[in-house]
């Protein structure tokens, strides 16, 4: 069975959490690492926007310095996302450009890699299916949400998926409209939205999702997942990304 | 005349456009959203050529998809025409108000 390599779950901040996904797509990409799975939380907590979103449109950038909520620009597109320290696991895969499970057609291999979170809510109880375009419902609400991006010869997939929901919290952060922010509104996200602490009922520990995320890709992919690390070349090249992109204005401001 | 619209493509995303224009020529165009397009790079591209477009539909429509072409681009939750309506809904709007 093939081999993944596998980055259980850690804590960095927004600037380097993204900076390591691409700095494992240069590896992967270069034939220097094997396919990679990555569980991460962020630290502070973060709102990352779509690669083509304005920042200022999406995000309450006084609000979020106010707050110490960092800000960032993906390089995947989608939407505006609140990762909540507390509140979220995000995953990453990175896949060598013609891997089997990177199919060509895009909606497809969102398809085929969202099968990893819905085998891992199946492991936790819950039933759930793939969404096109790029989520993952649960009781017809949304729990996770999924990026893509092919660069560097590679296929880099990031998504969320949610442990807990903080909507006053997410509302503060994303920009929306004061005359808009309601009961009703609320109500409208929770209808839309859920969590598996919701979904399940109880609390959920961060590591009992892990687990069950580490185990939902291992089948849904028919891989063998390999702890692994990342390489000294791998961080310092994301430290590189850090300095040169995501810690800057000119990036994250762009739009 | 700056001029502004958004669009919820209905089963898709929400495109933004921001639109420059005199004398029914784009003199500058933003696109945002959270719209999918592969490569990422191309969006700079289409709103280079855009530059200078008369403002019509079917023009836009032509010079984005031959942006997209070039490029083998593939776009995921909006459409050329899409945009294109946008673009034109913003230019309506702001001509109905001036």
């Amino acid at each position: 069975m093939e081999e993944f390599r596998f980055l259980d779950l850690e804590t960095k901040t927004a600037y380097m959490n993204m900076a390591v996904d691409e700095s494992i797509m240069l590896a992967v990409g270069g034939g220097f690492a094997p396919p990679t799975l990555r569980f991460y939380r962020w630290k502070p907590s973060a709102v990352s926007i779509g690669t083509f979103q304005g920042m200022s449109e999406e995000v309450d950038l006084d609000y979020c310095r106010r707050q110490g909520i960092d800000y960032i620009r993906r390089i995947t597109g989608g939407g505006a996302v609140y990762h909540d320290y507390e509140g979220e696991i995000t995953y990453s895969i990175i896949l060598p450009k013609g891997h089997r499970l990177a199919p060509d057609d895009i909606l497809e291999s969102y398809r085929v890699l969202c099968g990893g979170v819905v085998k891992a809510l199946e492991q936790l109880g819950i039933e759930a299916e793939f969404k096109p375009i790029n989520d993952v419902i649960a009781g017809g609400k949304k729990v996770s949400g999924n990026a893509q991006t092919r660069r560097h010869s590679c296929l880099l997939q990031h998504g969320t998926i949610l442990l807990d929901l903080d909507v006053e919290t997410m509302f503060s952060v994303l920009k929306v409209p004061q005359e808009k922010i309601s009961d009703k509104m609320i109500a409208d996200v929770k209808e839309r939205v859920t969590s598996i602490r919701e979904l399940l009922g109880r609390d959920v520990a961060f590591q009992e999702l892990g687990a069950a995320l580490e185990v939902g890709f291992g089948k849904a992919l028919a891989v063998k997942i390999v702890h692994g690390i990342m390489t000294s070349n791998e961080l310092q090249t994301a430290e590189r990304i850090v300095d040169e992109r995501y810690s800057r204005n000119e990036w994250n401001l762009k739009r | 005349m700056i001029s502004y619209y958004a669009y919820k493509v209905k089963g898709g995303k929400l495109i933004k456009v921001k639109v420059e224009s005199k004398d029914g020529l784009i003199q500058a165009i933003t696109l945002l959203g959270d719209f999918f397009l592969h490569p990422e790079y191309v969006l700079e591209e289409i709103e280079a050529s855009l530059k200078g477009v008369h403002l019509s539909e079917a023009t836009i429509i032509n010079e984005m998809g031959k942006v997209m072409e070039r490029n083998q681009a593939t776009l995921i939750g909006a459409s050329v025409e899409d945009f294109a309506q946008a673009i034109m809904s913003a230019w309506m709007a702001s001509n109905r108000n001036s």
